[in-house]
């Protein structure tokens, strides 16, 4: 498994991470690009593992992932923790989470992370755009796509086929933001961390991820993960990637 | 908080690289007893259970701390006789 911490060498700034993920929409006019590019302008440099927003308190801003890796959680009162998300360069923590008046969940870095706090009346006036209007309601509808398709994996797939199922799902979601060379990408996660998004013990992970090496369709060097065989690996894991909605761009 | 690693041996030999950070020996045999079960329930799943396989954590400097069979982590009865978890 790779090494937690290591960022990714050719990272795109978060507004060119932010500016890829929303034109997949429709590509959008100079003025909205520049909108976007500009959030990121300001962001926060944070270090692994800390807490953007925890539950209890109260959201009054909208959090943008410029750089590195973030999880949404919740802690079980036995000190456990369920991952319900993982945020790449270019997610939005929830769009219009000001709307409540406290957090329901936690969400920390899972690496060094660039976070972008944005004020509700900024957000107002990125919506009143109409193309990024549109483009950020698609970013809603894929992340609540996401957690269904979290559900499917963590209710009726084994742990073989959830963890390629996860790795698929983040290779078509880091290629989308521009993060992946050929098959590889920057996996910052642990065993655990894999282990808690998807119900299953580290030790079972790392049982899982072995024979996925030894079939060849896998291998992990320095922090990047290369998948050798992702039509065996896709298969493998029944994954279809219409949930990211990805290619409606024709 | 030291580091174990938790080398699997069933039908392979699979080392753990990576480990976990846990606060003791007695936290690192409740991991193993997790994974173990949970392996254990995959097994099953497919028609098959394997009580001779076993996982043996070592520590950071790659000194054994303990090594548990997957039987050992069960109660096994079958109505005739009752082999209490760790015999």
């Amino acid at each position: 498994m790779p090494i937690p911490g290591l960022q990714p060498e050719h990272a795109p700034s978060g507004g060119s991470a932010l500016i890829a993920k929303l034109e997949t929409v429709a590509p959008l006019p100079d003025e909205d690009r520049e909108t976007l590019a500009a959030l990121g302008e300001n962001a926060r440099e944070m270090g692994a593992r800390r807490n953007i927003i925890r539950e209890g308190e109260r959201p009054d801003h909208v959090h943008l992932i410029v750089e590195g890796w973030a999880a949404r959680y919740k802690l079980l009162p036995d000190g456990a923790r369920q991952i319900t998300a993982f945020l790449i360069p270019g997610d939005f923590c929830d769009l219009h989470i000001t709307i409540l008046r406290e957090m329901d969940h936690s969400i920390a870095t899972l690496t060094r992370a660039k976070v972008a706090y944005i004020p509700r009346d900024r957000m107002e006036t990125l919506s009143a755009r109409p193309g990024i209007a549109r483009a950020l309601w698609w970013a809603t509808l894929v992340d609540e796509a996401v957690l269904r398709s979290w559900i499917v994996n963590i209710g009726r797939r084994d742990a073989y086929e959830a963890i390629g199922h996860l790795m698929c799902e983040l290779y078509v979601r880091m290629k989308n933001v521009g993060l992946t060379h050929d098959h590889s990408y920057e996996l910052p996660l642990t065993q655990e961390e894999v282990g808690d998004a998807l119900g299953i013990t580290p030790v079972h992970v790392n049982r899982v991820l072995q024979r996925m090496r030894s079939e060849g369709l896998i291998s992990f060097a320095r922090g990047a993960l290369t998948i050798h065989d992702y039509q065996a690996l896709e298969n493998a894991s029944g994954f279809n990637p219409n949930y990211l909605h990805i290619d409606q761009r024709v | 908080m030291p580091r174990y690693f938790f080398h699997i041996h069933d039908d392979v030999v699979v080392m753990d690289d990576e480990g976990i950070e846990l606060p003791d020996a007695e936290a690192a045999r409740r991991e193993a007893v997790a994974g173990i079960r949970e392996m254990m329930c995959e097994q099953l799943r497919k028609g098959r259970l394997a009580l001779h396989h076993r996982i043996e954590v070592a520590d950071a400097a790659g000194a054994p701390v303990l090594s548990l069979a997957f039987g050992e982590t069960v109660a096994i009865e079958d109505g005739t006789s009752f082999l209490p978890s760790g015999t």
